[in-house]
């Protein structure tokens, strides 16, 4: 057994030494616990993220297709703007705005909303690209025809027809999220101690030496890829399951 | 708007001056507009009610944008297409399109397609009741009632409702299109090539159904079709497109038996007939014409055989002609005489 | 000595399924017929009936999920000894040859059938290269006239379009340039005019027929246009539900039908010498191949039905009614007798 799955020796004065699954970090915590503690941040820093996203998304690219035109042109060009950012820089400027002050939770939904600022744009011109794409098949405009109003048309003859589309976007956001929360963190730009996640776990790895000598301090990392491999099966999943005519 | 009425019956549709152009963008950044294709250009016509007219035309004709104009699923660039609602002459072209709901029951479209027209996601129930729903025309029982007893006058089973589109073949969906189309009891149908899509065999039924129908109910059909042998079955009168322009319009019989612009002629002698006796004549060459690109006279002057230096530079108007047939050909004088050999 | 055979291809016993998730679908169930040598030989039916899919298989361009399940295909060349298709090795040089050199074929749609990226020019240039031994020019030159050939005007300028900068009555030309550019032996048209207007299918129609005849070639045509067949063709084969119904030449098939299905289509054609008066019109709809039914698979549309005749045992096989005329139908006789007696009775 090696060193590191143990504690130090006598803590607290008791005889049983402590057994750390995943070794111990340089304060001796137990990397293990740390790690399930700091999933509840970063997994709900994605699913909360998708939240906000889908609804900018949607609401956004949903103007755009519908009405076409004008606000179409400007909607789409704003998030060409956006997505020329650098993302990496933009997100350490937004990072920086957030007053070194704020409460944890306050960072947190602060990082949340800075990361879903970014986010809605991919689901966005996917709505768009389907809104426009169905508003011209026959049913919507025999929908139209019948005299159908346009949140009939919306809700009732176009979202149904690509919602499969929207959930897959989303799911495949979510990894996209729990990244961006890891790397905002990594660079101590996000969440930061006492705060657990996987981002600021992996701020101990920052060095060469540590990497070298308590190389179990990366376990982390094994964590965020099985997450975003995961998330990503589950979005293929719900693709072949909500779309029975992709098979087609 | 001013409707004389006459002691002839009030045409249920008068279409006048119709015309739809499309803008055409340059490319590169500013995409300013350099010039527009006409779709539809200067369509008049009278439809009584009843009567069947037949929108006849190859593709890029503008026979589907003339009627999705006239239905207001696009909005025509000018003209005015009046109709009349209840004794009341109404300008579709003008109206607001929040008055524009409570005329939607009134005139209704059949589409081409069986398998686009219909929302997958929707059962047949939900598609045929739709109208019902939207105008609050129809409520639980009398809802339901109302929707089986439209899918048994189409042919459908009513306990076939609750199924998907899918489930069904073409020709069961194009009943499921009517049945849309004719919940709502409207006065004019628009059939936009409503059987073209389906095989020998159904079209046929589709076809006697579209007829009963019209006999039962007392319907006005415009029927918007390329099969010229569909059109001679089905229709009363017969409006001829090229381009983007009526270039004749007259009784089915007229044009099948005489007709007078040499496009209509040519257009009837290249339908295959299924009697190997009947050999295929035609001799026209080239190609339809672009409409966006069209020449500065006649637009069928390239391909026809009895063009003028006048049918080059100047466009034909839709002149009348004896038993209220109107043709738009400058050679249309004594044109009997020069198409037609013995 | 040379063996001399009346037909270009023999097609015996053809089978090909699909396997989908809803379980085998026999496309084409036991199709025979033959191909004549320098005639245009059309095979009609409905959508789903497997006129495509036996087309198909002629130049072994079934793919996954569907199979060549059983059946010979015999090509007799002009040239050198009859073979048959289906025992070639899926990479043969055979094969290979075969496709697009002795054997060619045109698509319904024009617009896939070329590719967008590359000019008219070289795709011809390329269907010449692969089959014959030229330099580049040379090939160039024959494609400029195969295109002046198939009535493009101002054919050496046309080489360098790409296929989106034509009309689709030119590209379906193309097509037809690129299809006859290796002198093939027999020419398949898989719908050729469905995608067209009636006055340019009208001079494509002209066209392959003045080509087939200067050419002698021989044309199998898939349609489903009973005015295409009457105009173009010389043999006719109606199929419906992968078997072949009647089979016959184009006078006999158009004006005298005996099988109940010819019939009932030649009747729901609306015609352009017919008055308004109600279509007759086949009853129910073309069912599912999953769900053929059982005994003749037309049984549950035909007037003439008689239980336990119709609907039992195997389909009706091919049987001759007279000279050069098969159908397959078991009460062909009495439907005969019982259709002029109606007419009797009408007069």
């Amino acid at each position: 057994m090696q060193h590191h799955f143990f504690g130090v020796k006598n803590y607290n004065n008791k005889s049983n030494s402590v057994f750390f699954f995943f070794g111990g970090d340089k304060y001796g915590h137990d990397l293990f616990s740390r790690i399930l503690y700091g999933a509840r941040i970063s997994l709900s820093v994605g699913l909360i993220g998708i939240v906000i996203t889908f609804f900018l998304g949607l609401i956004i690219g949903g103007i755009s297709g519908y009405v076409g035109g004008r606000t179409d042109n400007f909607i789409q060009r704003s998030i060409e703007i956006i997505n020329a950012f650098p993302k990496l820089p933009l997100w350490l400027a937004l990072g920086a705005v957030m007053p070194a002050d704020w409460s944890p939770l306050k960072v947190y939904f602060g990082i949340t909303i800075v990361l879903s600022m970014m986010g809605w744009t991919g689901l966005a011109r996917v709505v768009r690209g389907k809104i426009l794409a169905l508003r011209e098949e026959d049913y919507a405009v025999a929908a139209r025809l019948l005299g159908a109003s346009h949140g009939r048309i919306i809700f009732r003859h176009l979202i149904p027809g690509f919602t499969s589309h929207i959930i897959v976007a989303l799911t495949l956001t979510v990894p996209g999220m729990i990244l961006g929360e890891t790397s905002l963190s990594f660079l101590g730009l996000g969440l930061r101690p006492p705060v657990v996640s996987w981002g600021v776990l992996l701020q101990d790895c920052m060095n060469m030496q540590v990497v070298a000598n308590y190389p179990w301090l990366l376990l982390p990392v094994v964590f965020i890829i099985v997450t975003v491999l995961c998330f990503n099966f589950l979005g293929d999943g719900l693709r072949d399951a909500a779309d029975p005519y992709s098979s087609r | 708007m001013n409707i004389k009425q006459k002691d002839t019956p009030t045409p249920l549709l008068q279409v006048r001056g119709l015309c739809k152009y499309f803008p055409v963008y340059s490319k590169g950044f500013l995409r300013k507009q350099i010039g527009v294709v006409k779709a539809s250009d200067n369509i008049n016509f009278n439809l009584m009610p009843g009567e069947t007219l037949g929108l006849v035309g190859e593709s890029g004709s503008g026979k589907t944008t003339t009627g999705r104009s006239i239905l207001r699923a696009i909005k025509p660039s000018a003209g005015e297409v009046i109709l009349n609602y209840k004794n009341n002459p109404i300008d579709l072209t003008k109206i607001h399109h929040k008055d524009l709901k409570k005329l939607r029951p009134y005139m209704q479209m059949i589409f081409q397609d069986p398998f686009s027209s219909l929302n997958p996601r929707m059962t047949v129930r939900d598609i045929v009741a739709e109208p019902l729903i939207i105008h609050k025309m129809a409520k639980g029982s009398e809802l339901e009632d109302r929707v089986s007893r439209m899918m048994k006058k189409v042919g459908l089973k009513p306990e076939h409702r609750t199924r998907y589109p899918h489930a069904f073949s073409g020709g069961q969906r194009q009943r499921i299109g009517i049945a849309r189309a004719l919940i709502m009891n409207p006065a004019l149908i628009v059939c936009d090539e409503a059987v073209s899509a389906l095989d020998v065999s159904v079209q046929a039924q589709v076809i006697n159904l579209l007829q009963d129908l019209q006999q039962e109910l007392g319907l006005t059909y415009i029927f918007i079709a390329h099969d010229l042998s569909v059109v001679k079955h089905i229709c009363d009168r017969v409006a001829v497109m090229y381009a983007g322009k009526i270039i004749e319009i007259a009784s089915t019989n007229d044009i099948f038996d005489n007709p007078m612009h040499p496009y209509t002629k040519a257009l009837l002698s290249a339908v295959p007939s299924p009697d190997p006796d009947q050999p295929m004549n035609m001799s026209l060459s080239g190609e339809v014409a672009d409409p966006g690109n069209l020449p500065p006279g006649c637009a069928f002057a390239p391909r026809c055989e009895l063009r003028s230096d006048e049918c080059e530079q100047r466009i034909p108007d839709l002149e009348q002609k004896p038993n209220g047939r109107y043709v738009a050909c400058h050679r249309g004088t004594g044109l009997r005489d020069s198409v037609i050999p013995g | 000595m040379l063996e001399k055979n009346k037909n270009i291809l023999d097609i015996k016993k053809l089978k090909v399924s699909f396997f989908t998730e809803e379980g085998e679908i026999r496309a084409v169930n036991d199709v025979n017929f033959s191909i004549p040598k320098g005639k245009v030989m059309a095979l009609v039916g409905e959508s789903g009936c497997g006129k495509s899919v036996t087309s198909y298989s002629i130049l072994r361009l079934i793919q996954k999920p569907g199979k060549i399940m059983d059946g010979e295909i015999t090509f007799h060349p002009s040239e050198g000894k009859s073979f048959d298709v289906l025992k070639l090795g899926e990479k043969s040089d055979m094969l290979y040859n075969l496709r697009g050199g002795k054997i060619s074929m045109i698509f319904q749609e024009p617009m896939t059938a070329l590719s967008p990226v590359h000019t008219v020019g070289n795709q011809i240039c390329e269907a010449i290269l692969n089959h014959q031994s030229m330099t580049k020019a040379e090939a160039r030159g024959k494609a400029a006239d195969m295109l002046a050939k198939v009535g493009i005007p101002g054919a050496k300028g046309r080489l360098d379009q790409y296929p989106f900068e034509m009309s689709g009555g030119m590209r379906q030309r193309v097509v037809i340039a690129m299809a006859i550019v290796c002198n093939p032996e027999l020419l398949i048209a898989d719908e050729p005019t469905t995608a067209l207007d009636v006055t340019i299918q009208a001079q494509i129609l002209k066209l392959m027929k003045e080509l087939q005849q200067e050419m002698d070639m021989s044309v199998l045509l898939i349609t489903h246009n009973l005015g295409v067949v009457a105009q173009v063709a010389d043999e006719v084969a109606v199929m419906y539900l992968g078997r072949i119904v009647e089979r016959s030449d184009v006078y006999t098939i158009m004006k005298n039908p005996r099988h109940p299905y010819t019939m009932g289509l030649l009747q729901s054609l609306p015609s352009l010498s017919m008055d308004k008066t109600k279509l007759p019109s086949i009853k129910g709809s073309v069912p599912s191949l999953t769900d053929i039914p059982e005994g003749c698979p037309f049984h549950p549309r035909c007037p003439y039905y008689k239980p336990e005749i119709c609907d039992t045992g195997t389909p009706p096989d091919l049987v001759s009614v007279a000279d050069n005329h098969d159908a397959a139908c078991v009460r062909v006789k009495e439907i005969q007798n019982e259709s002029s007696a109606k007419e009797e009775a009408c007069v």
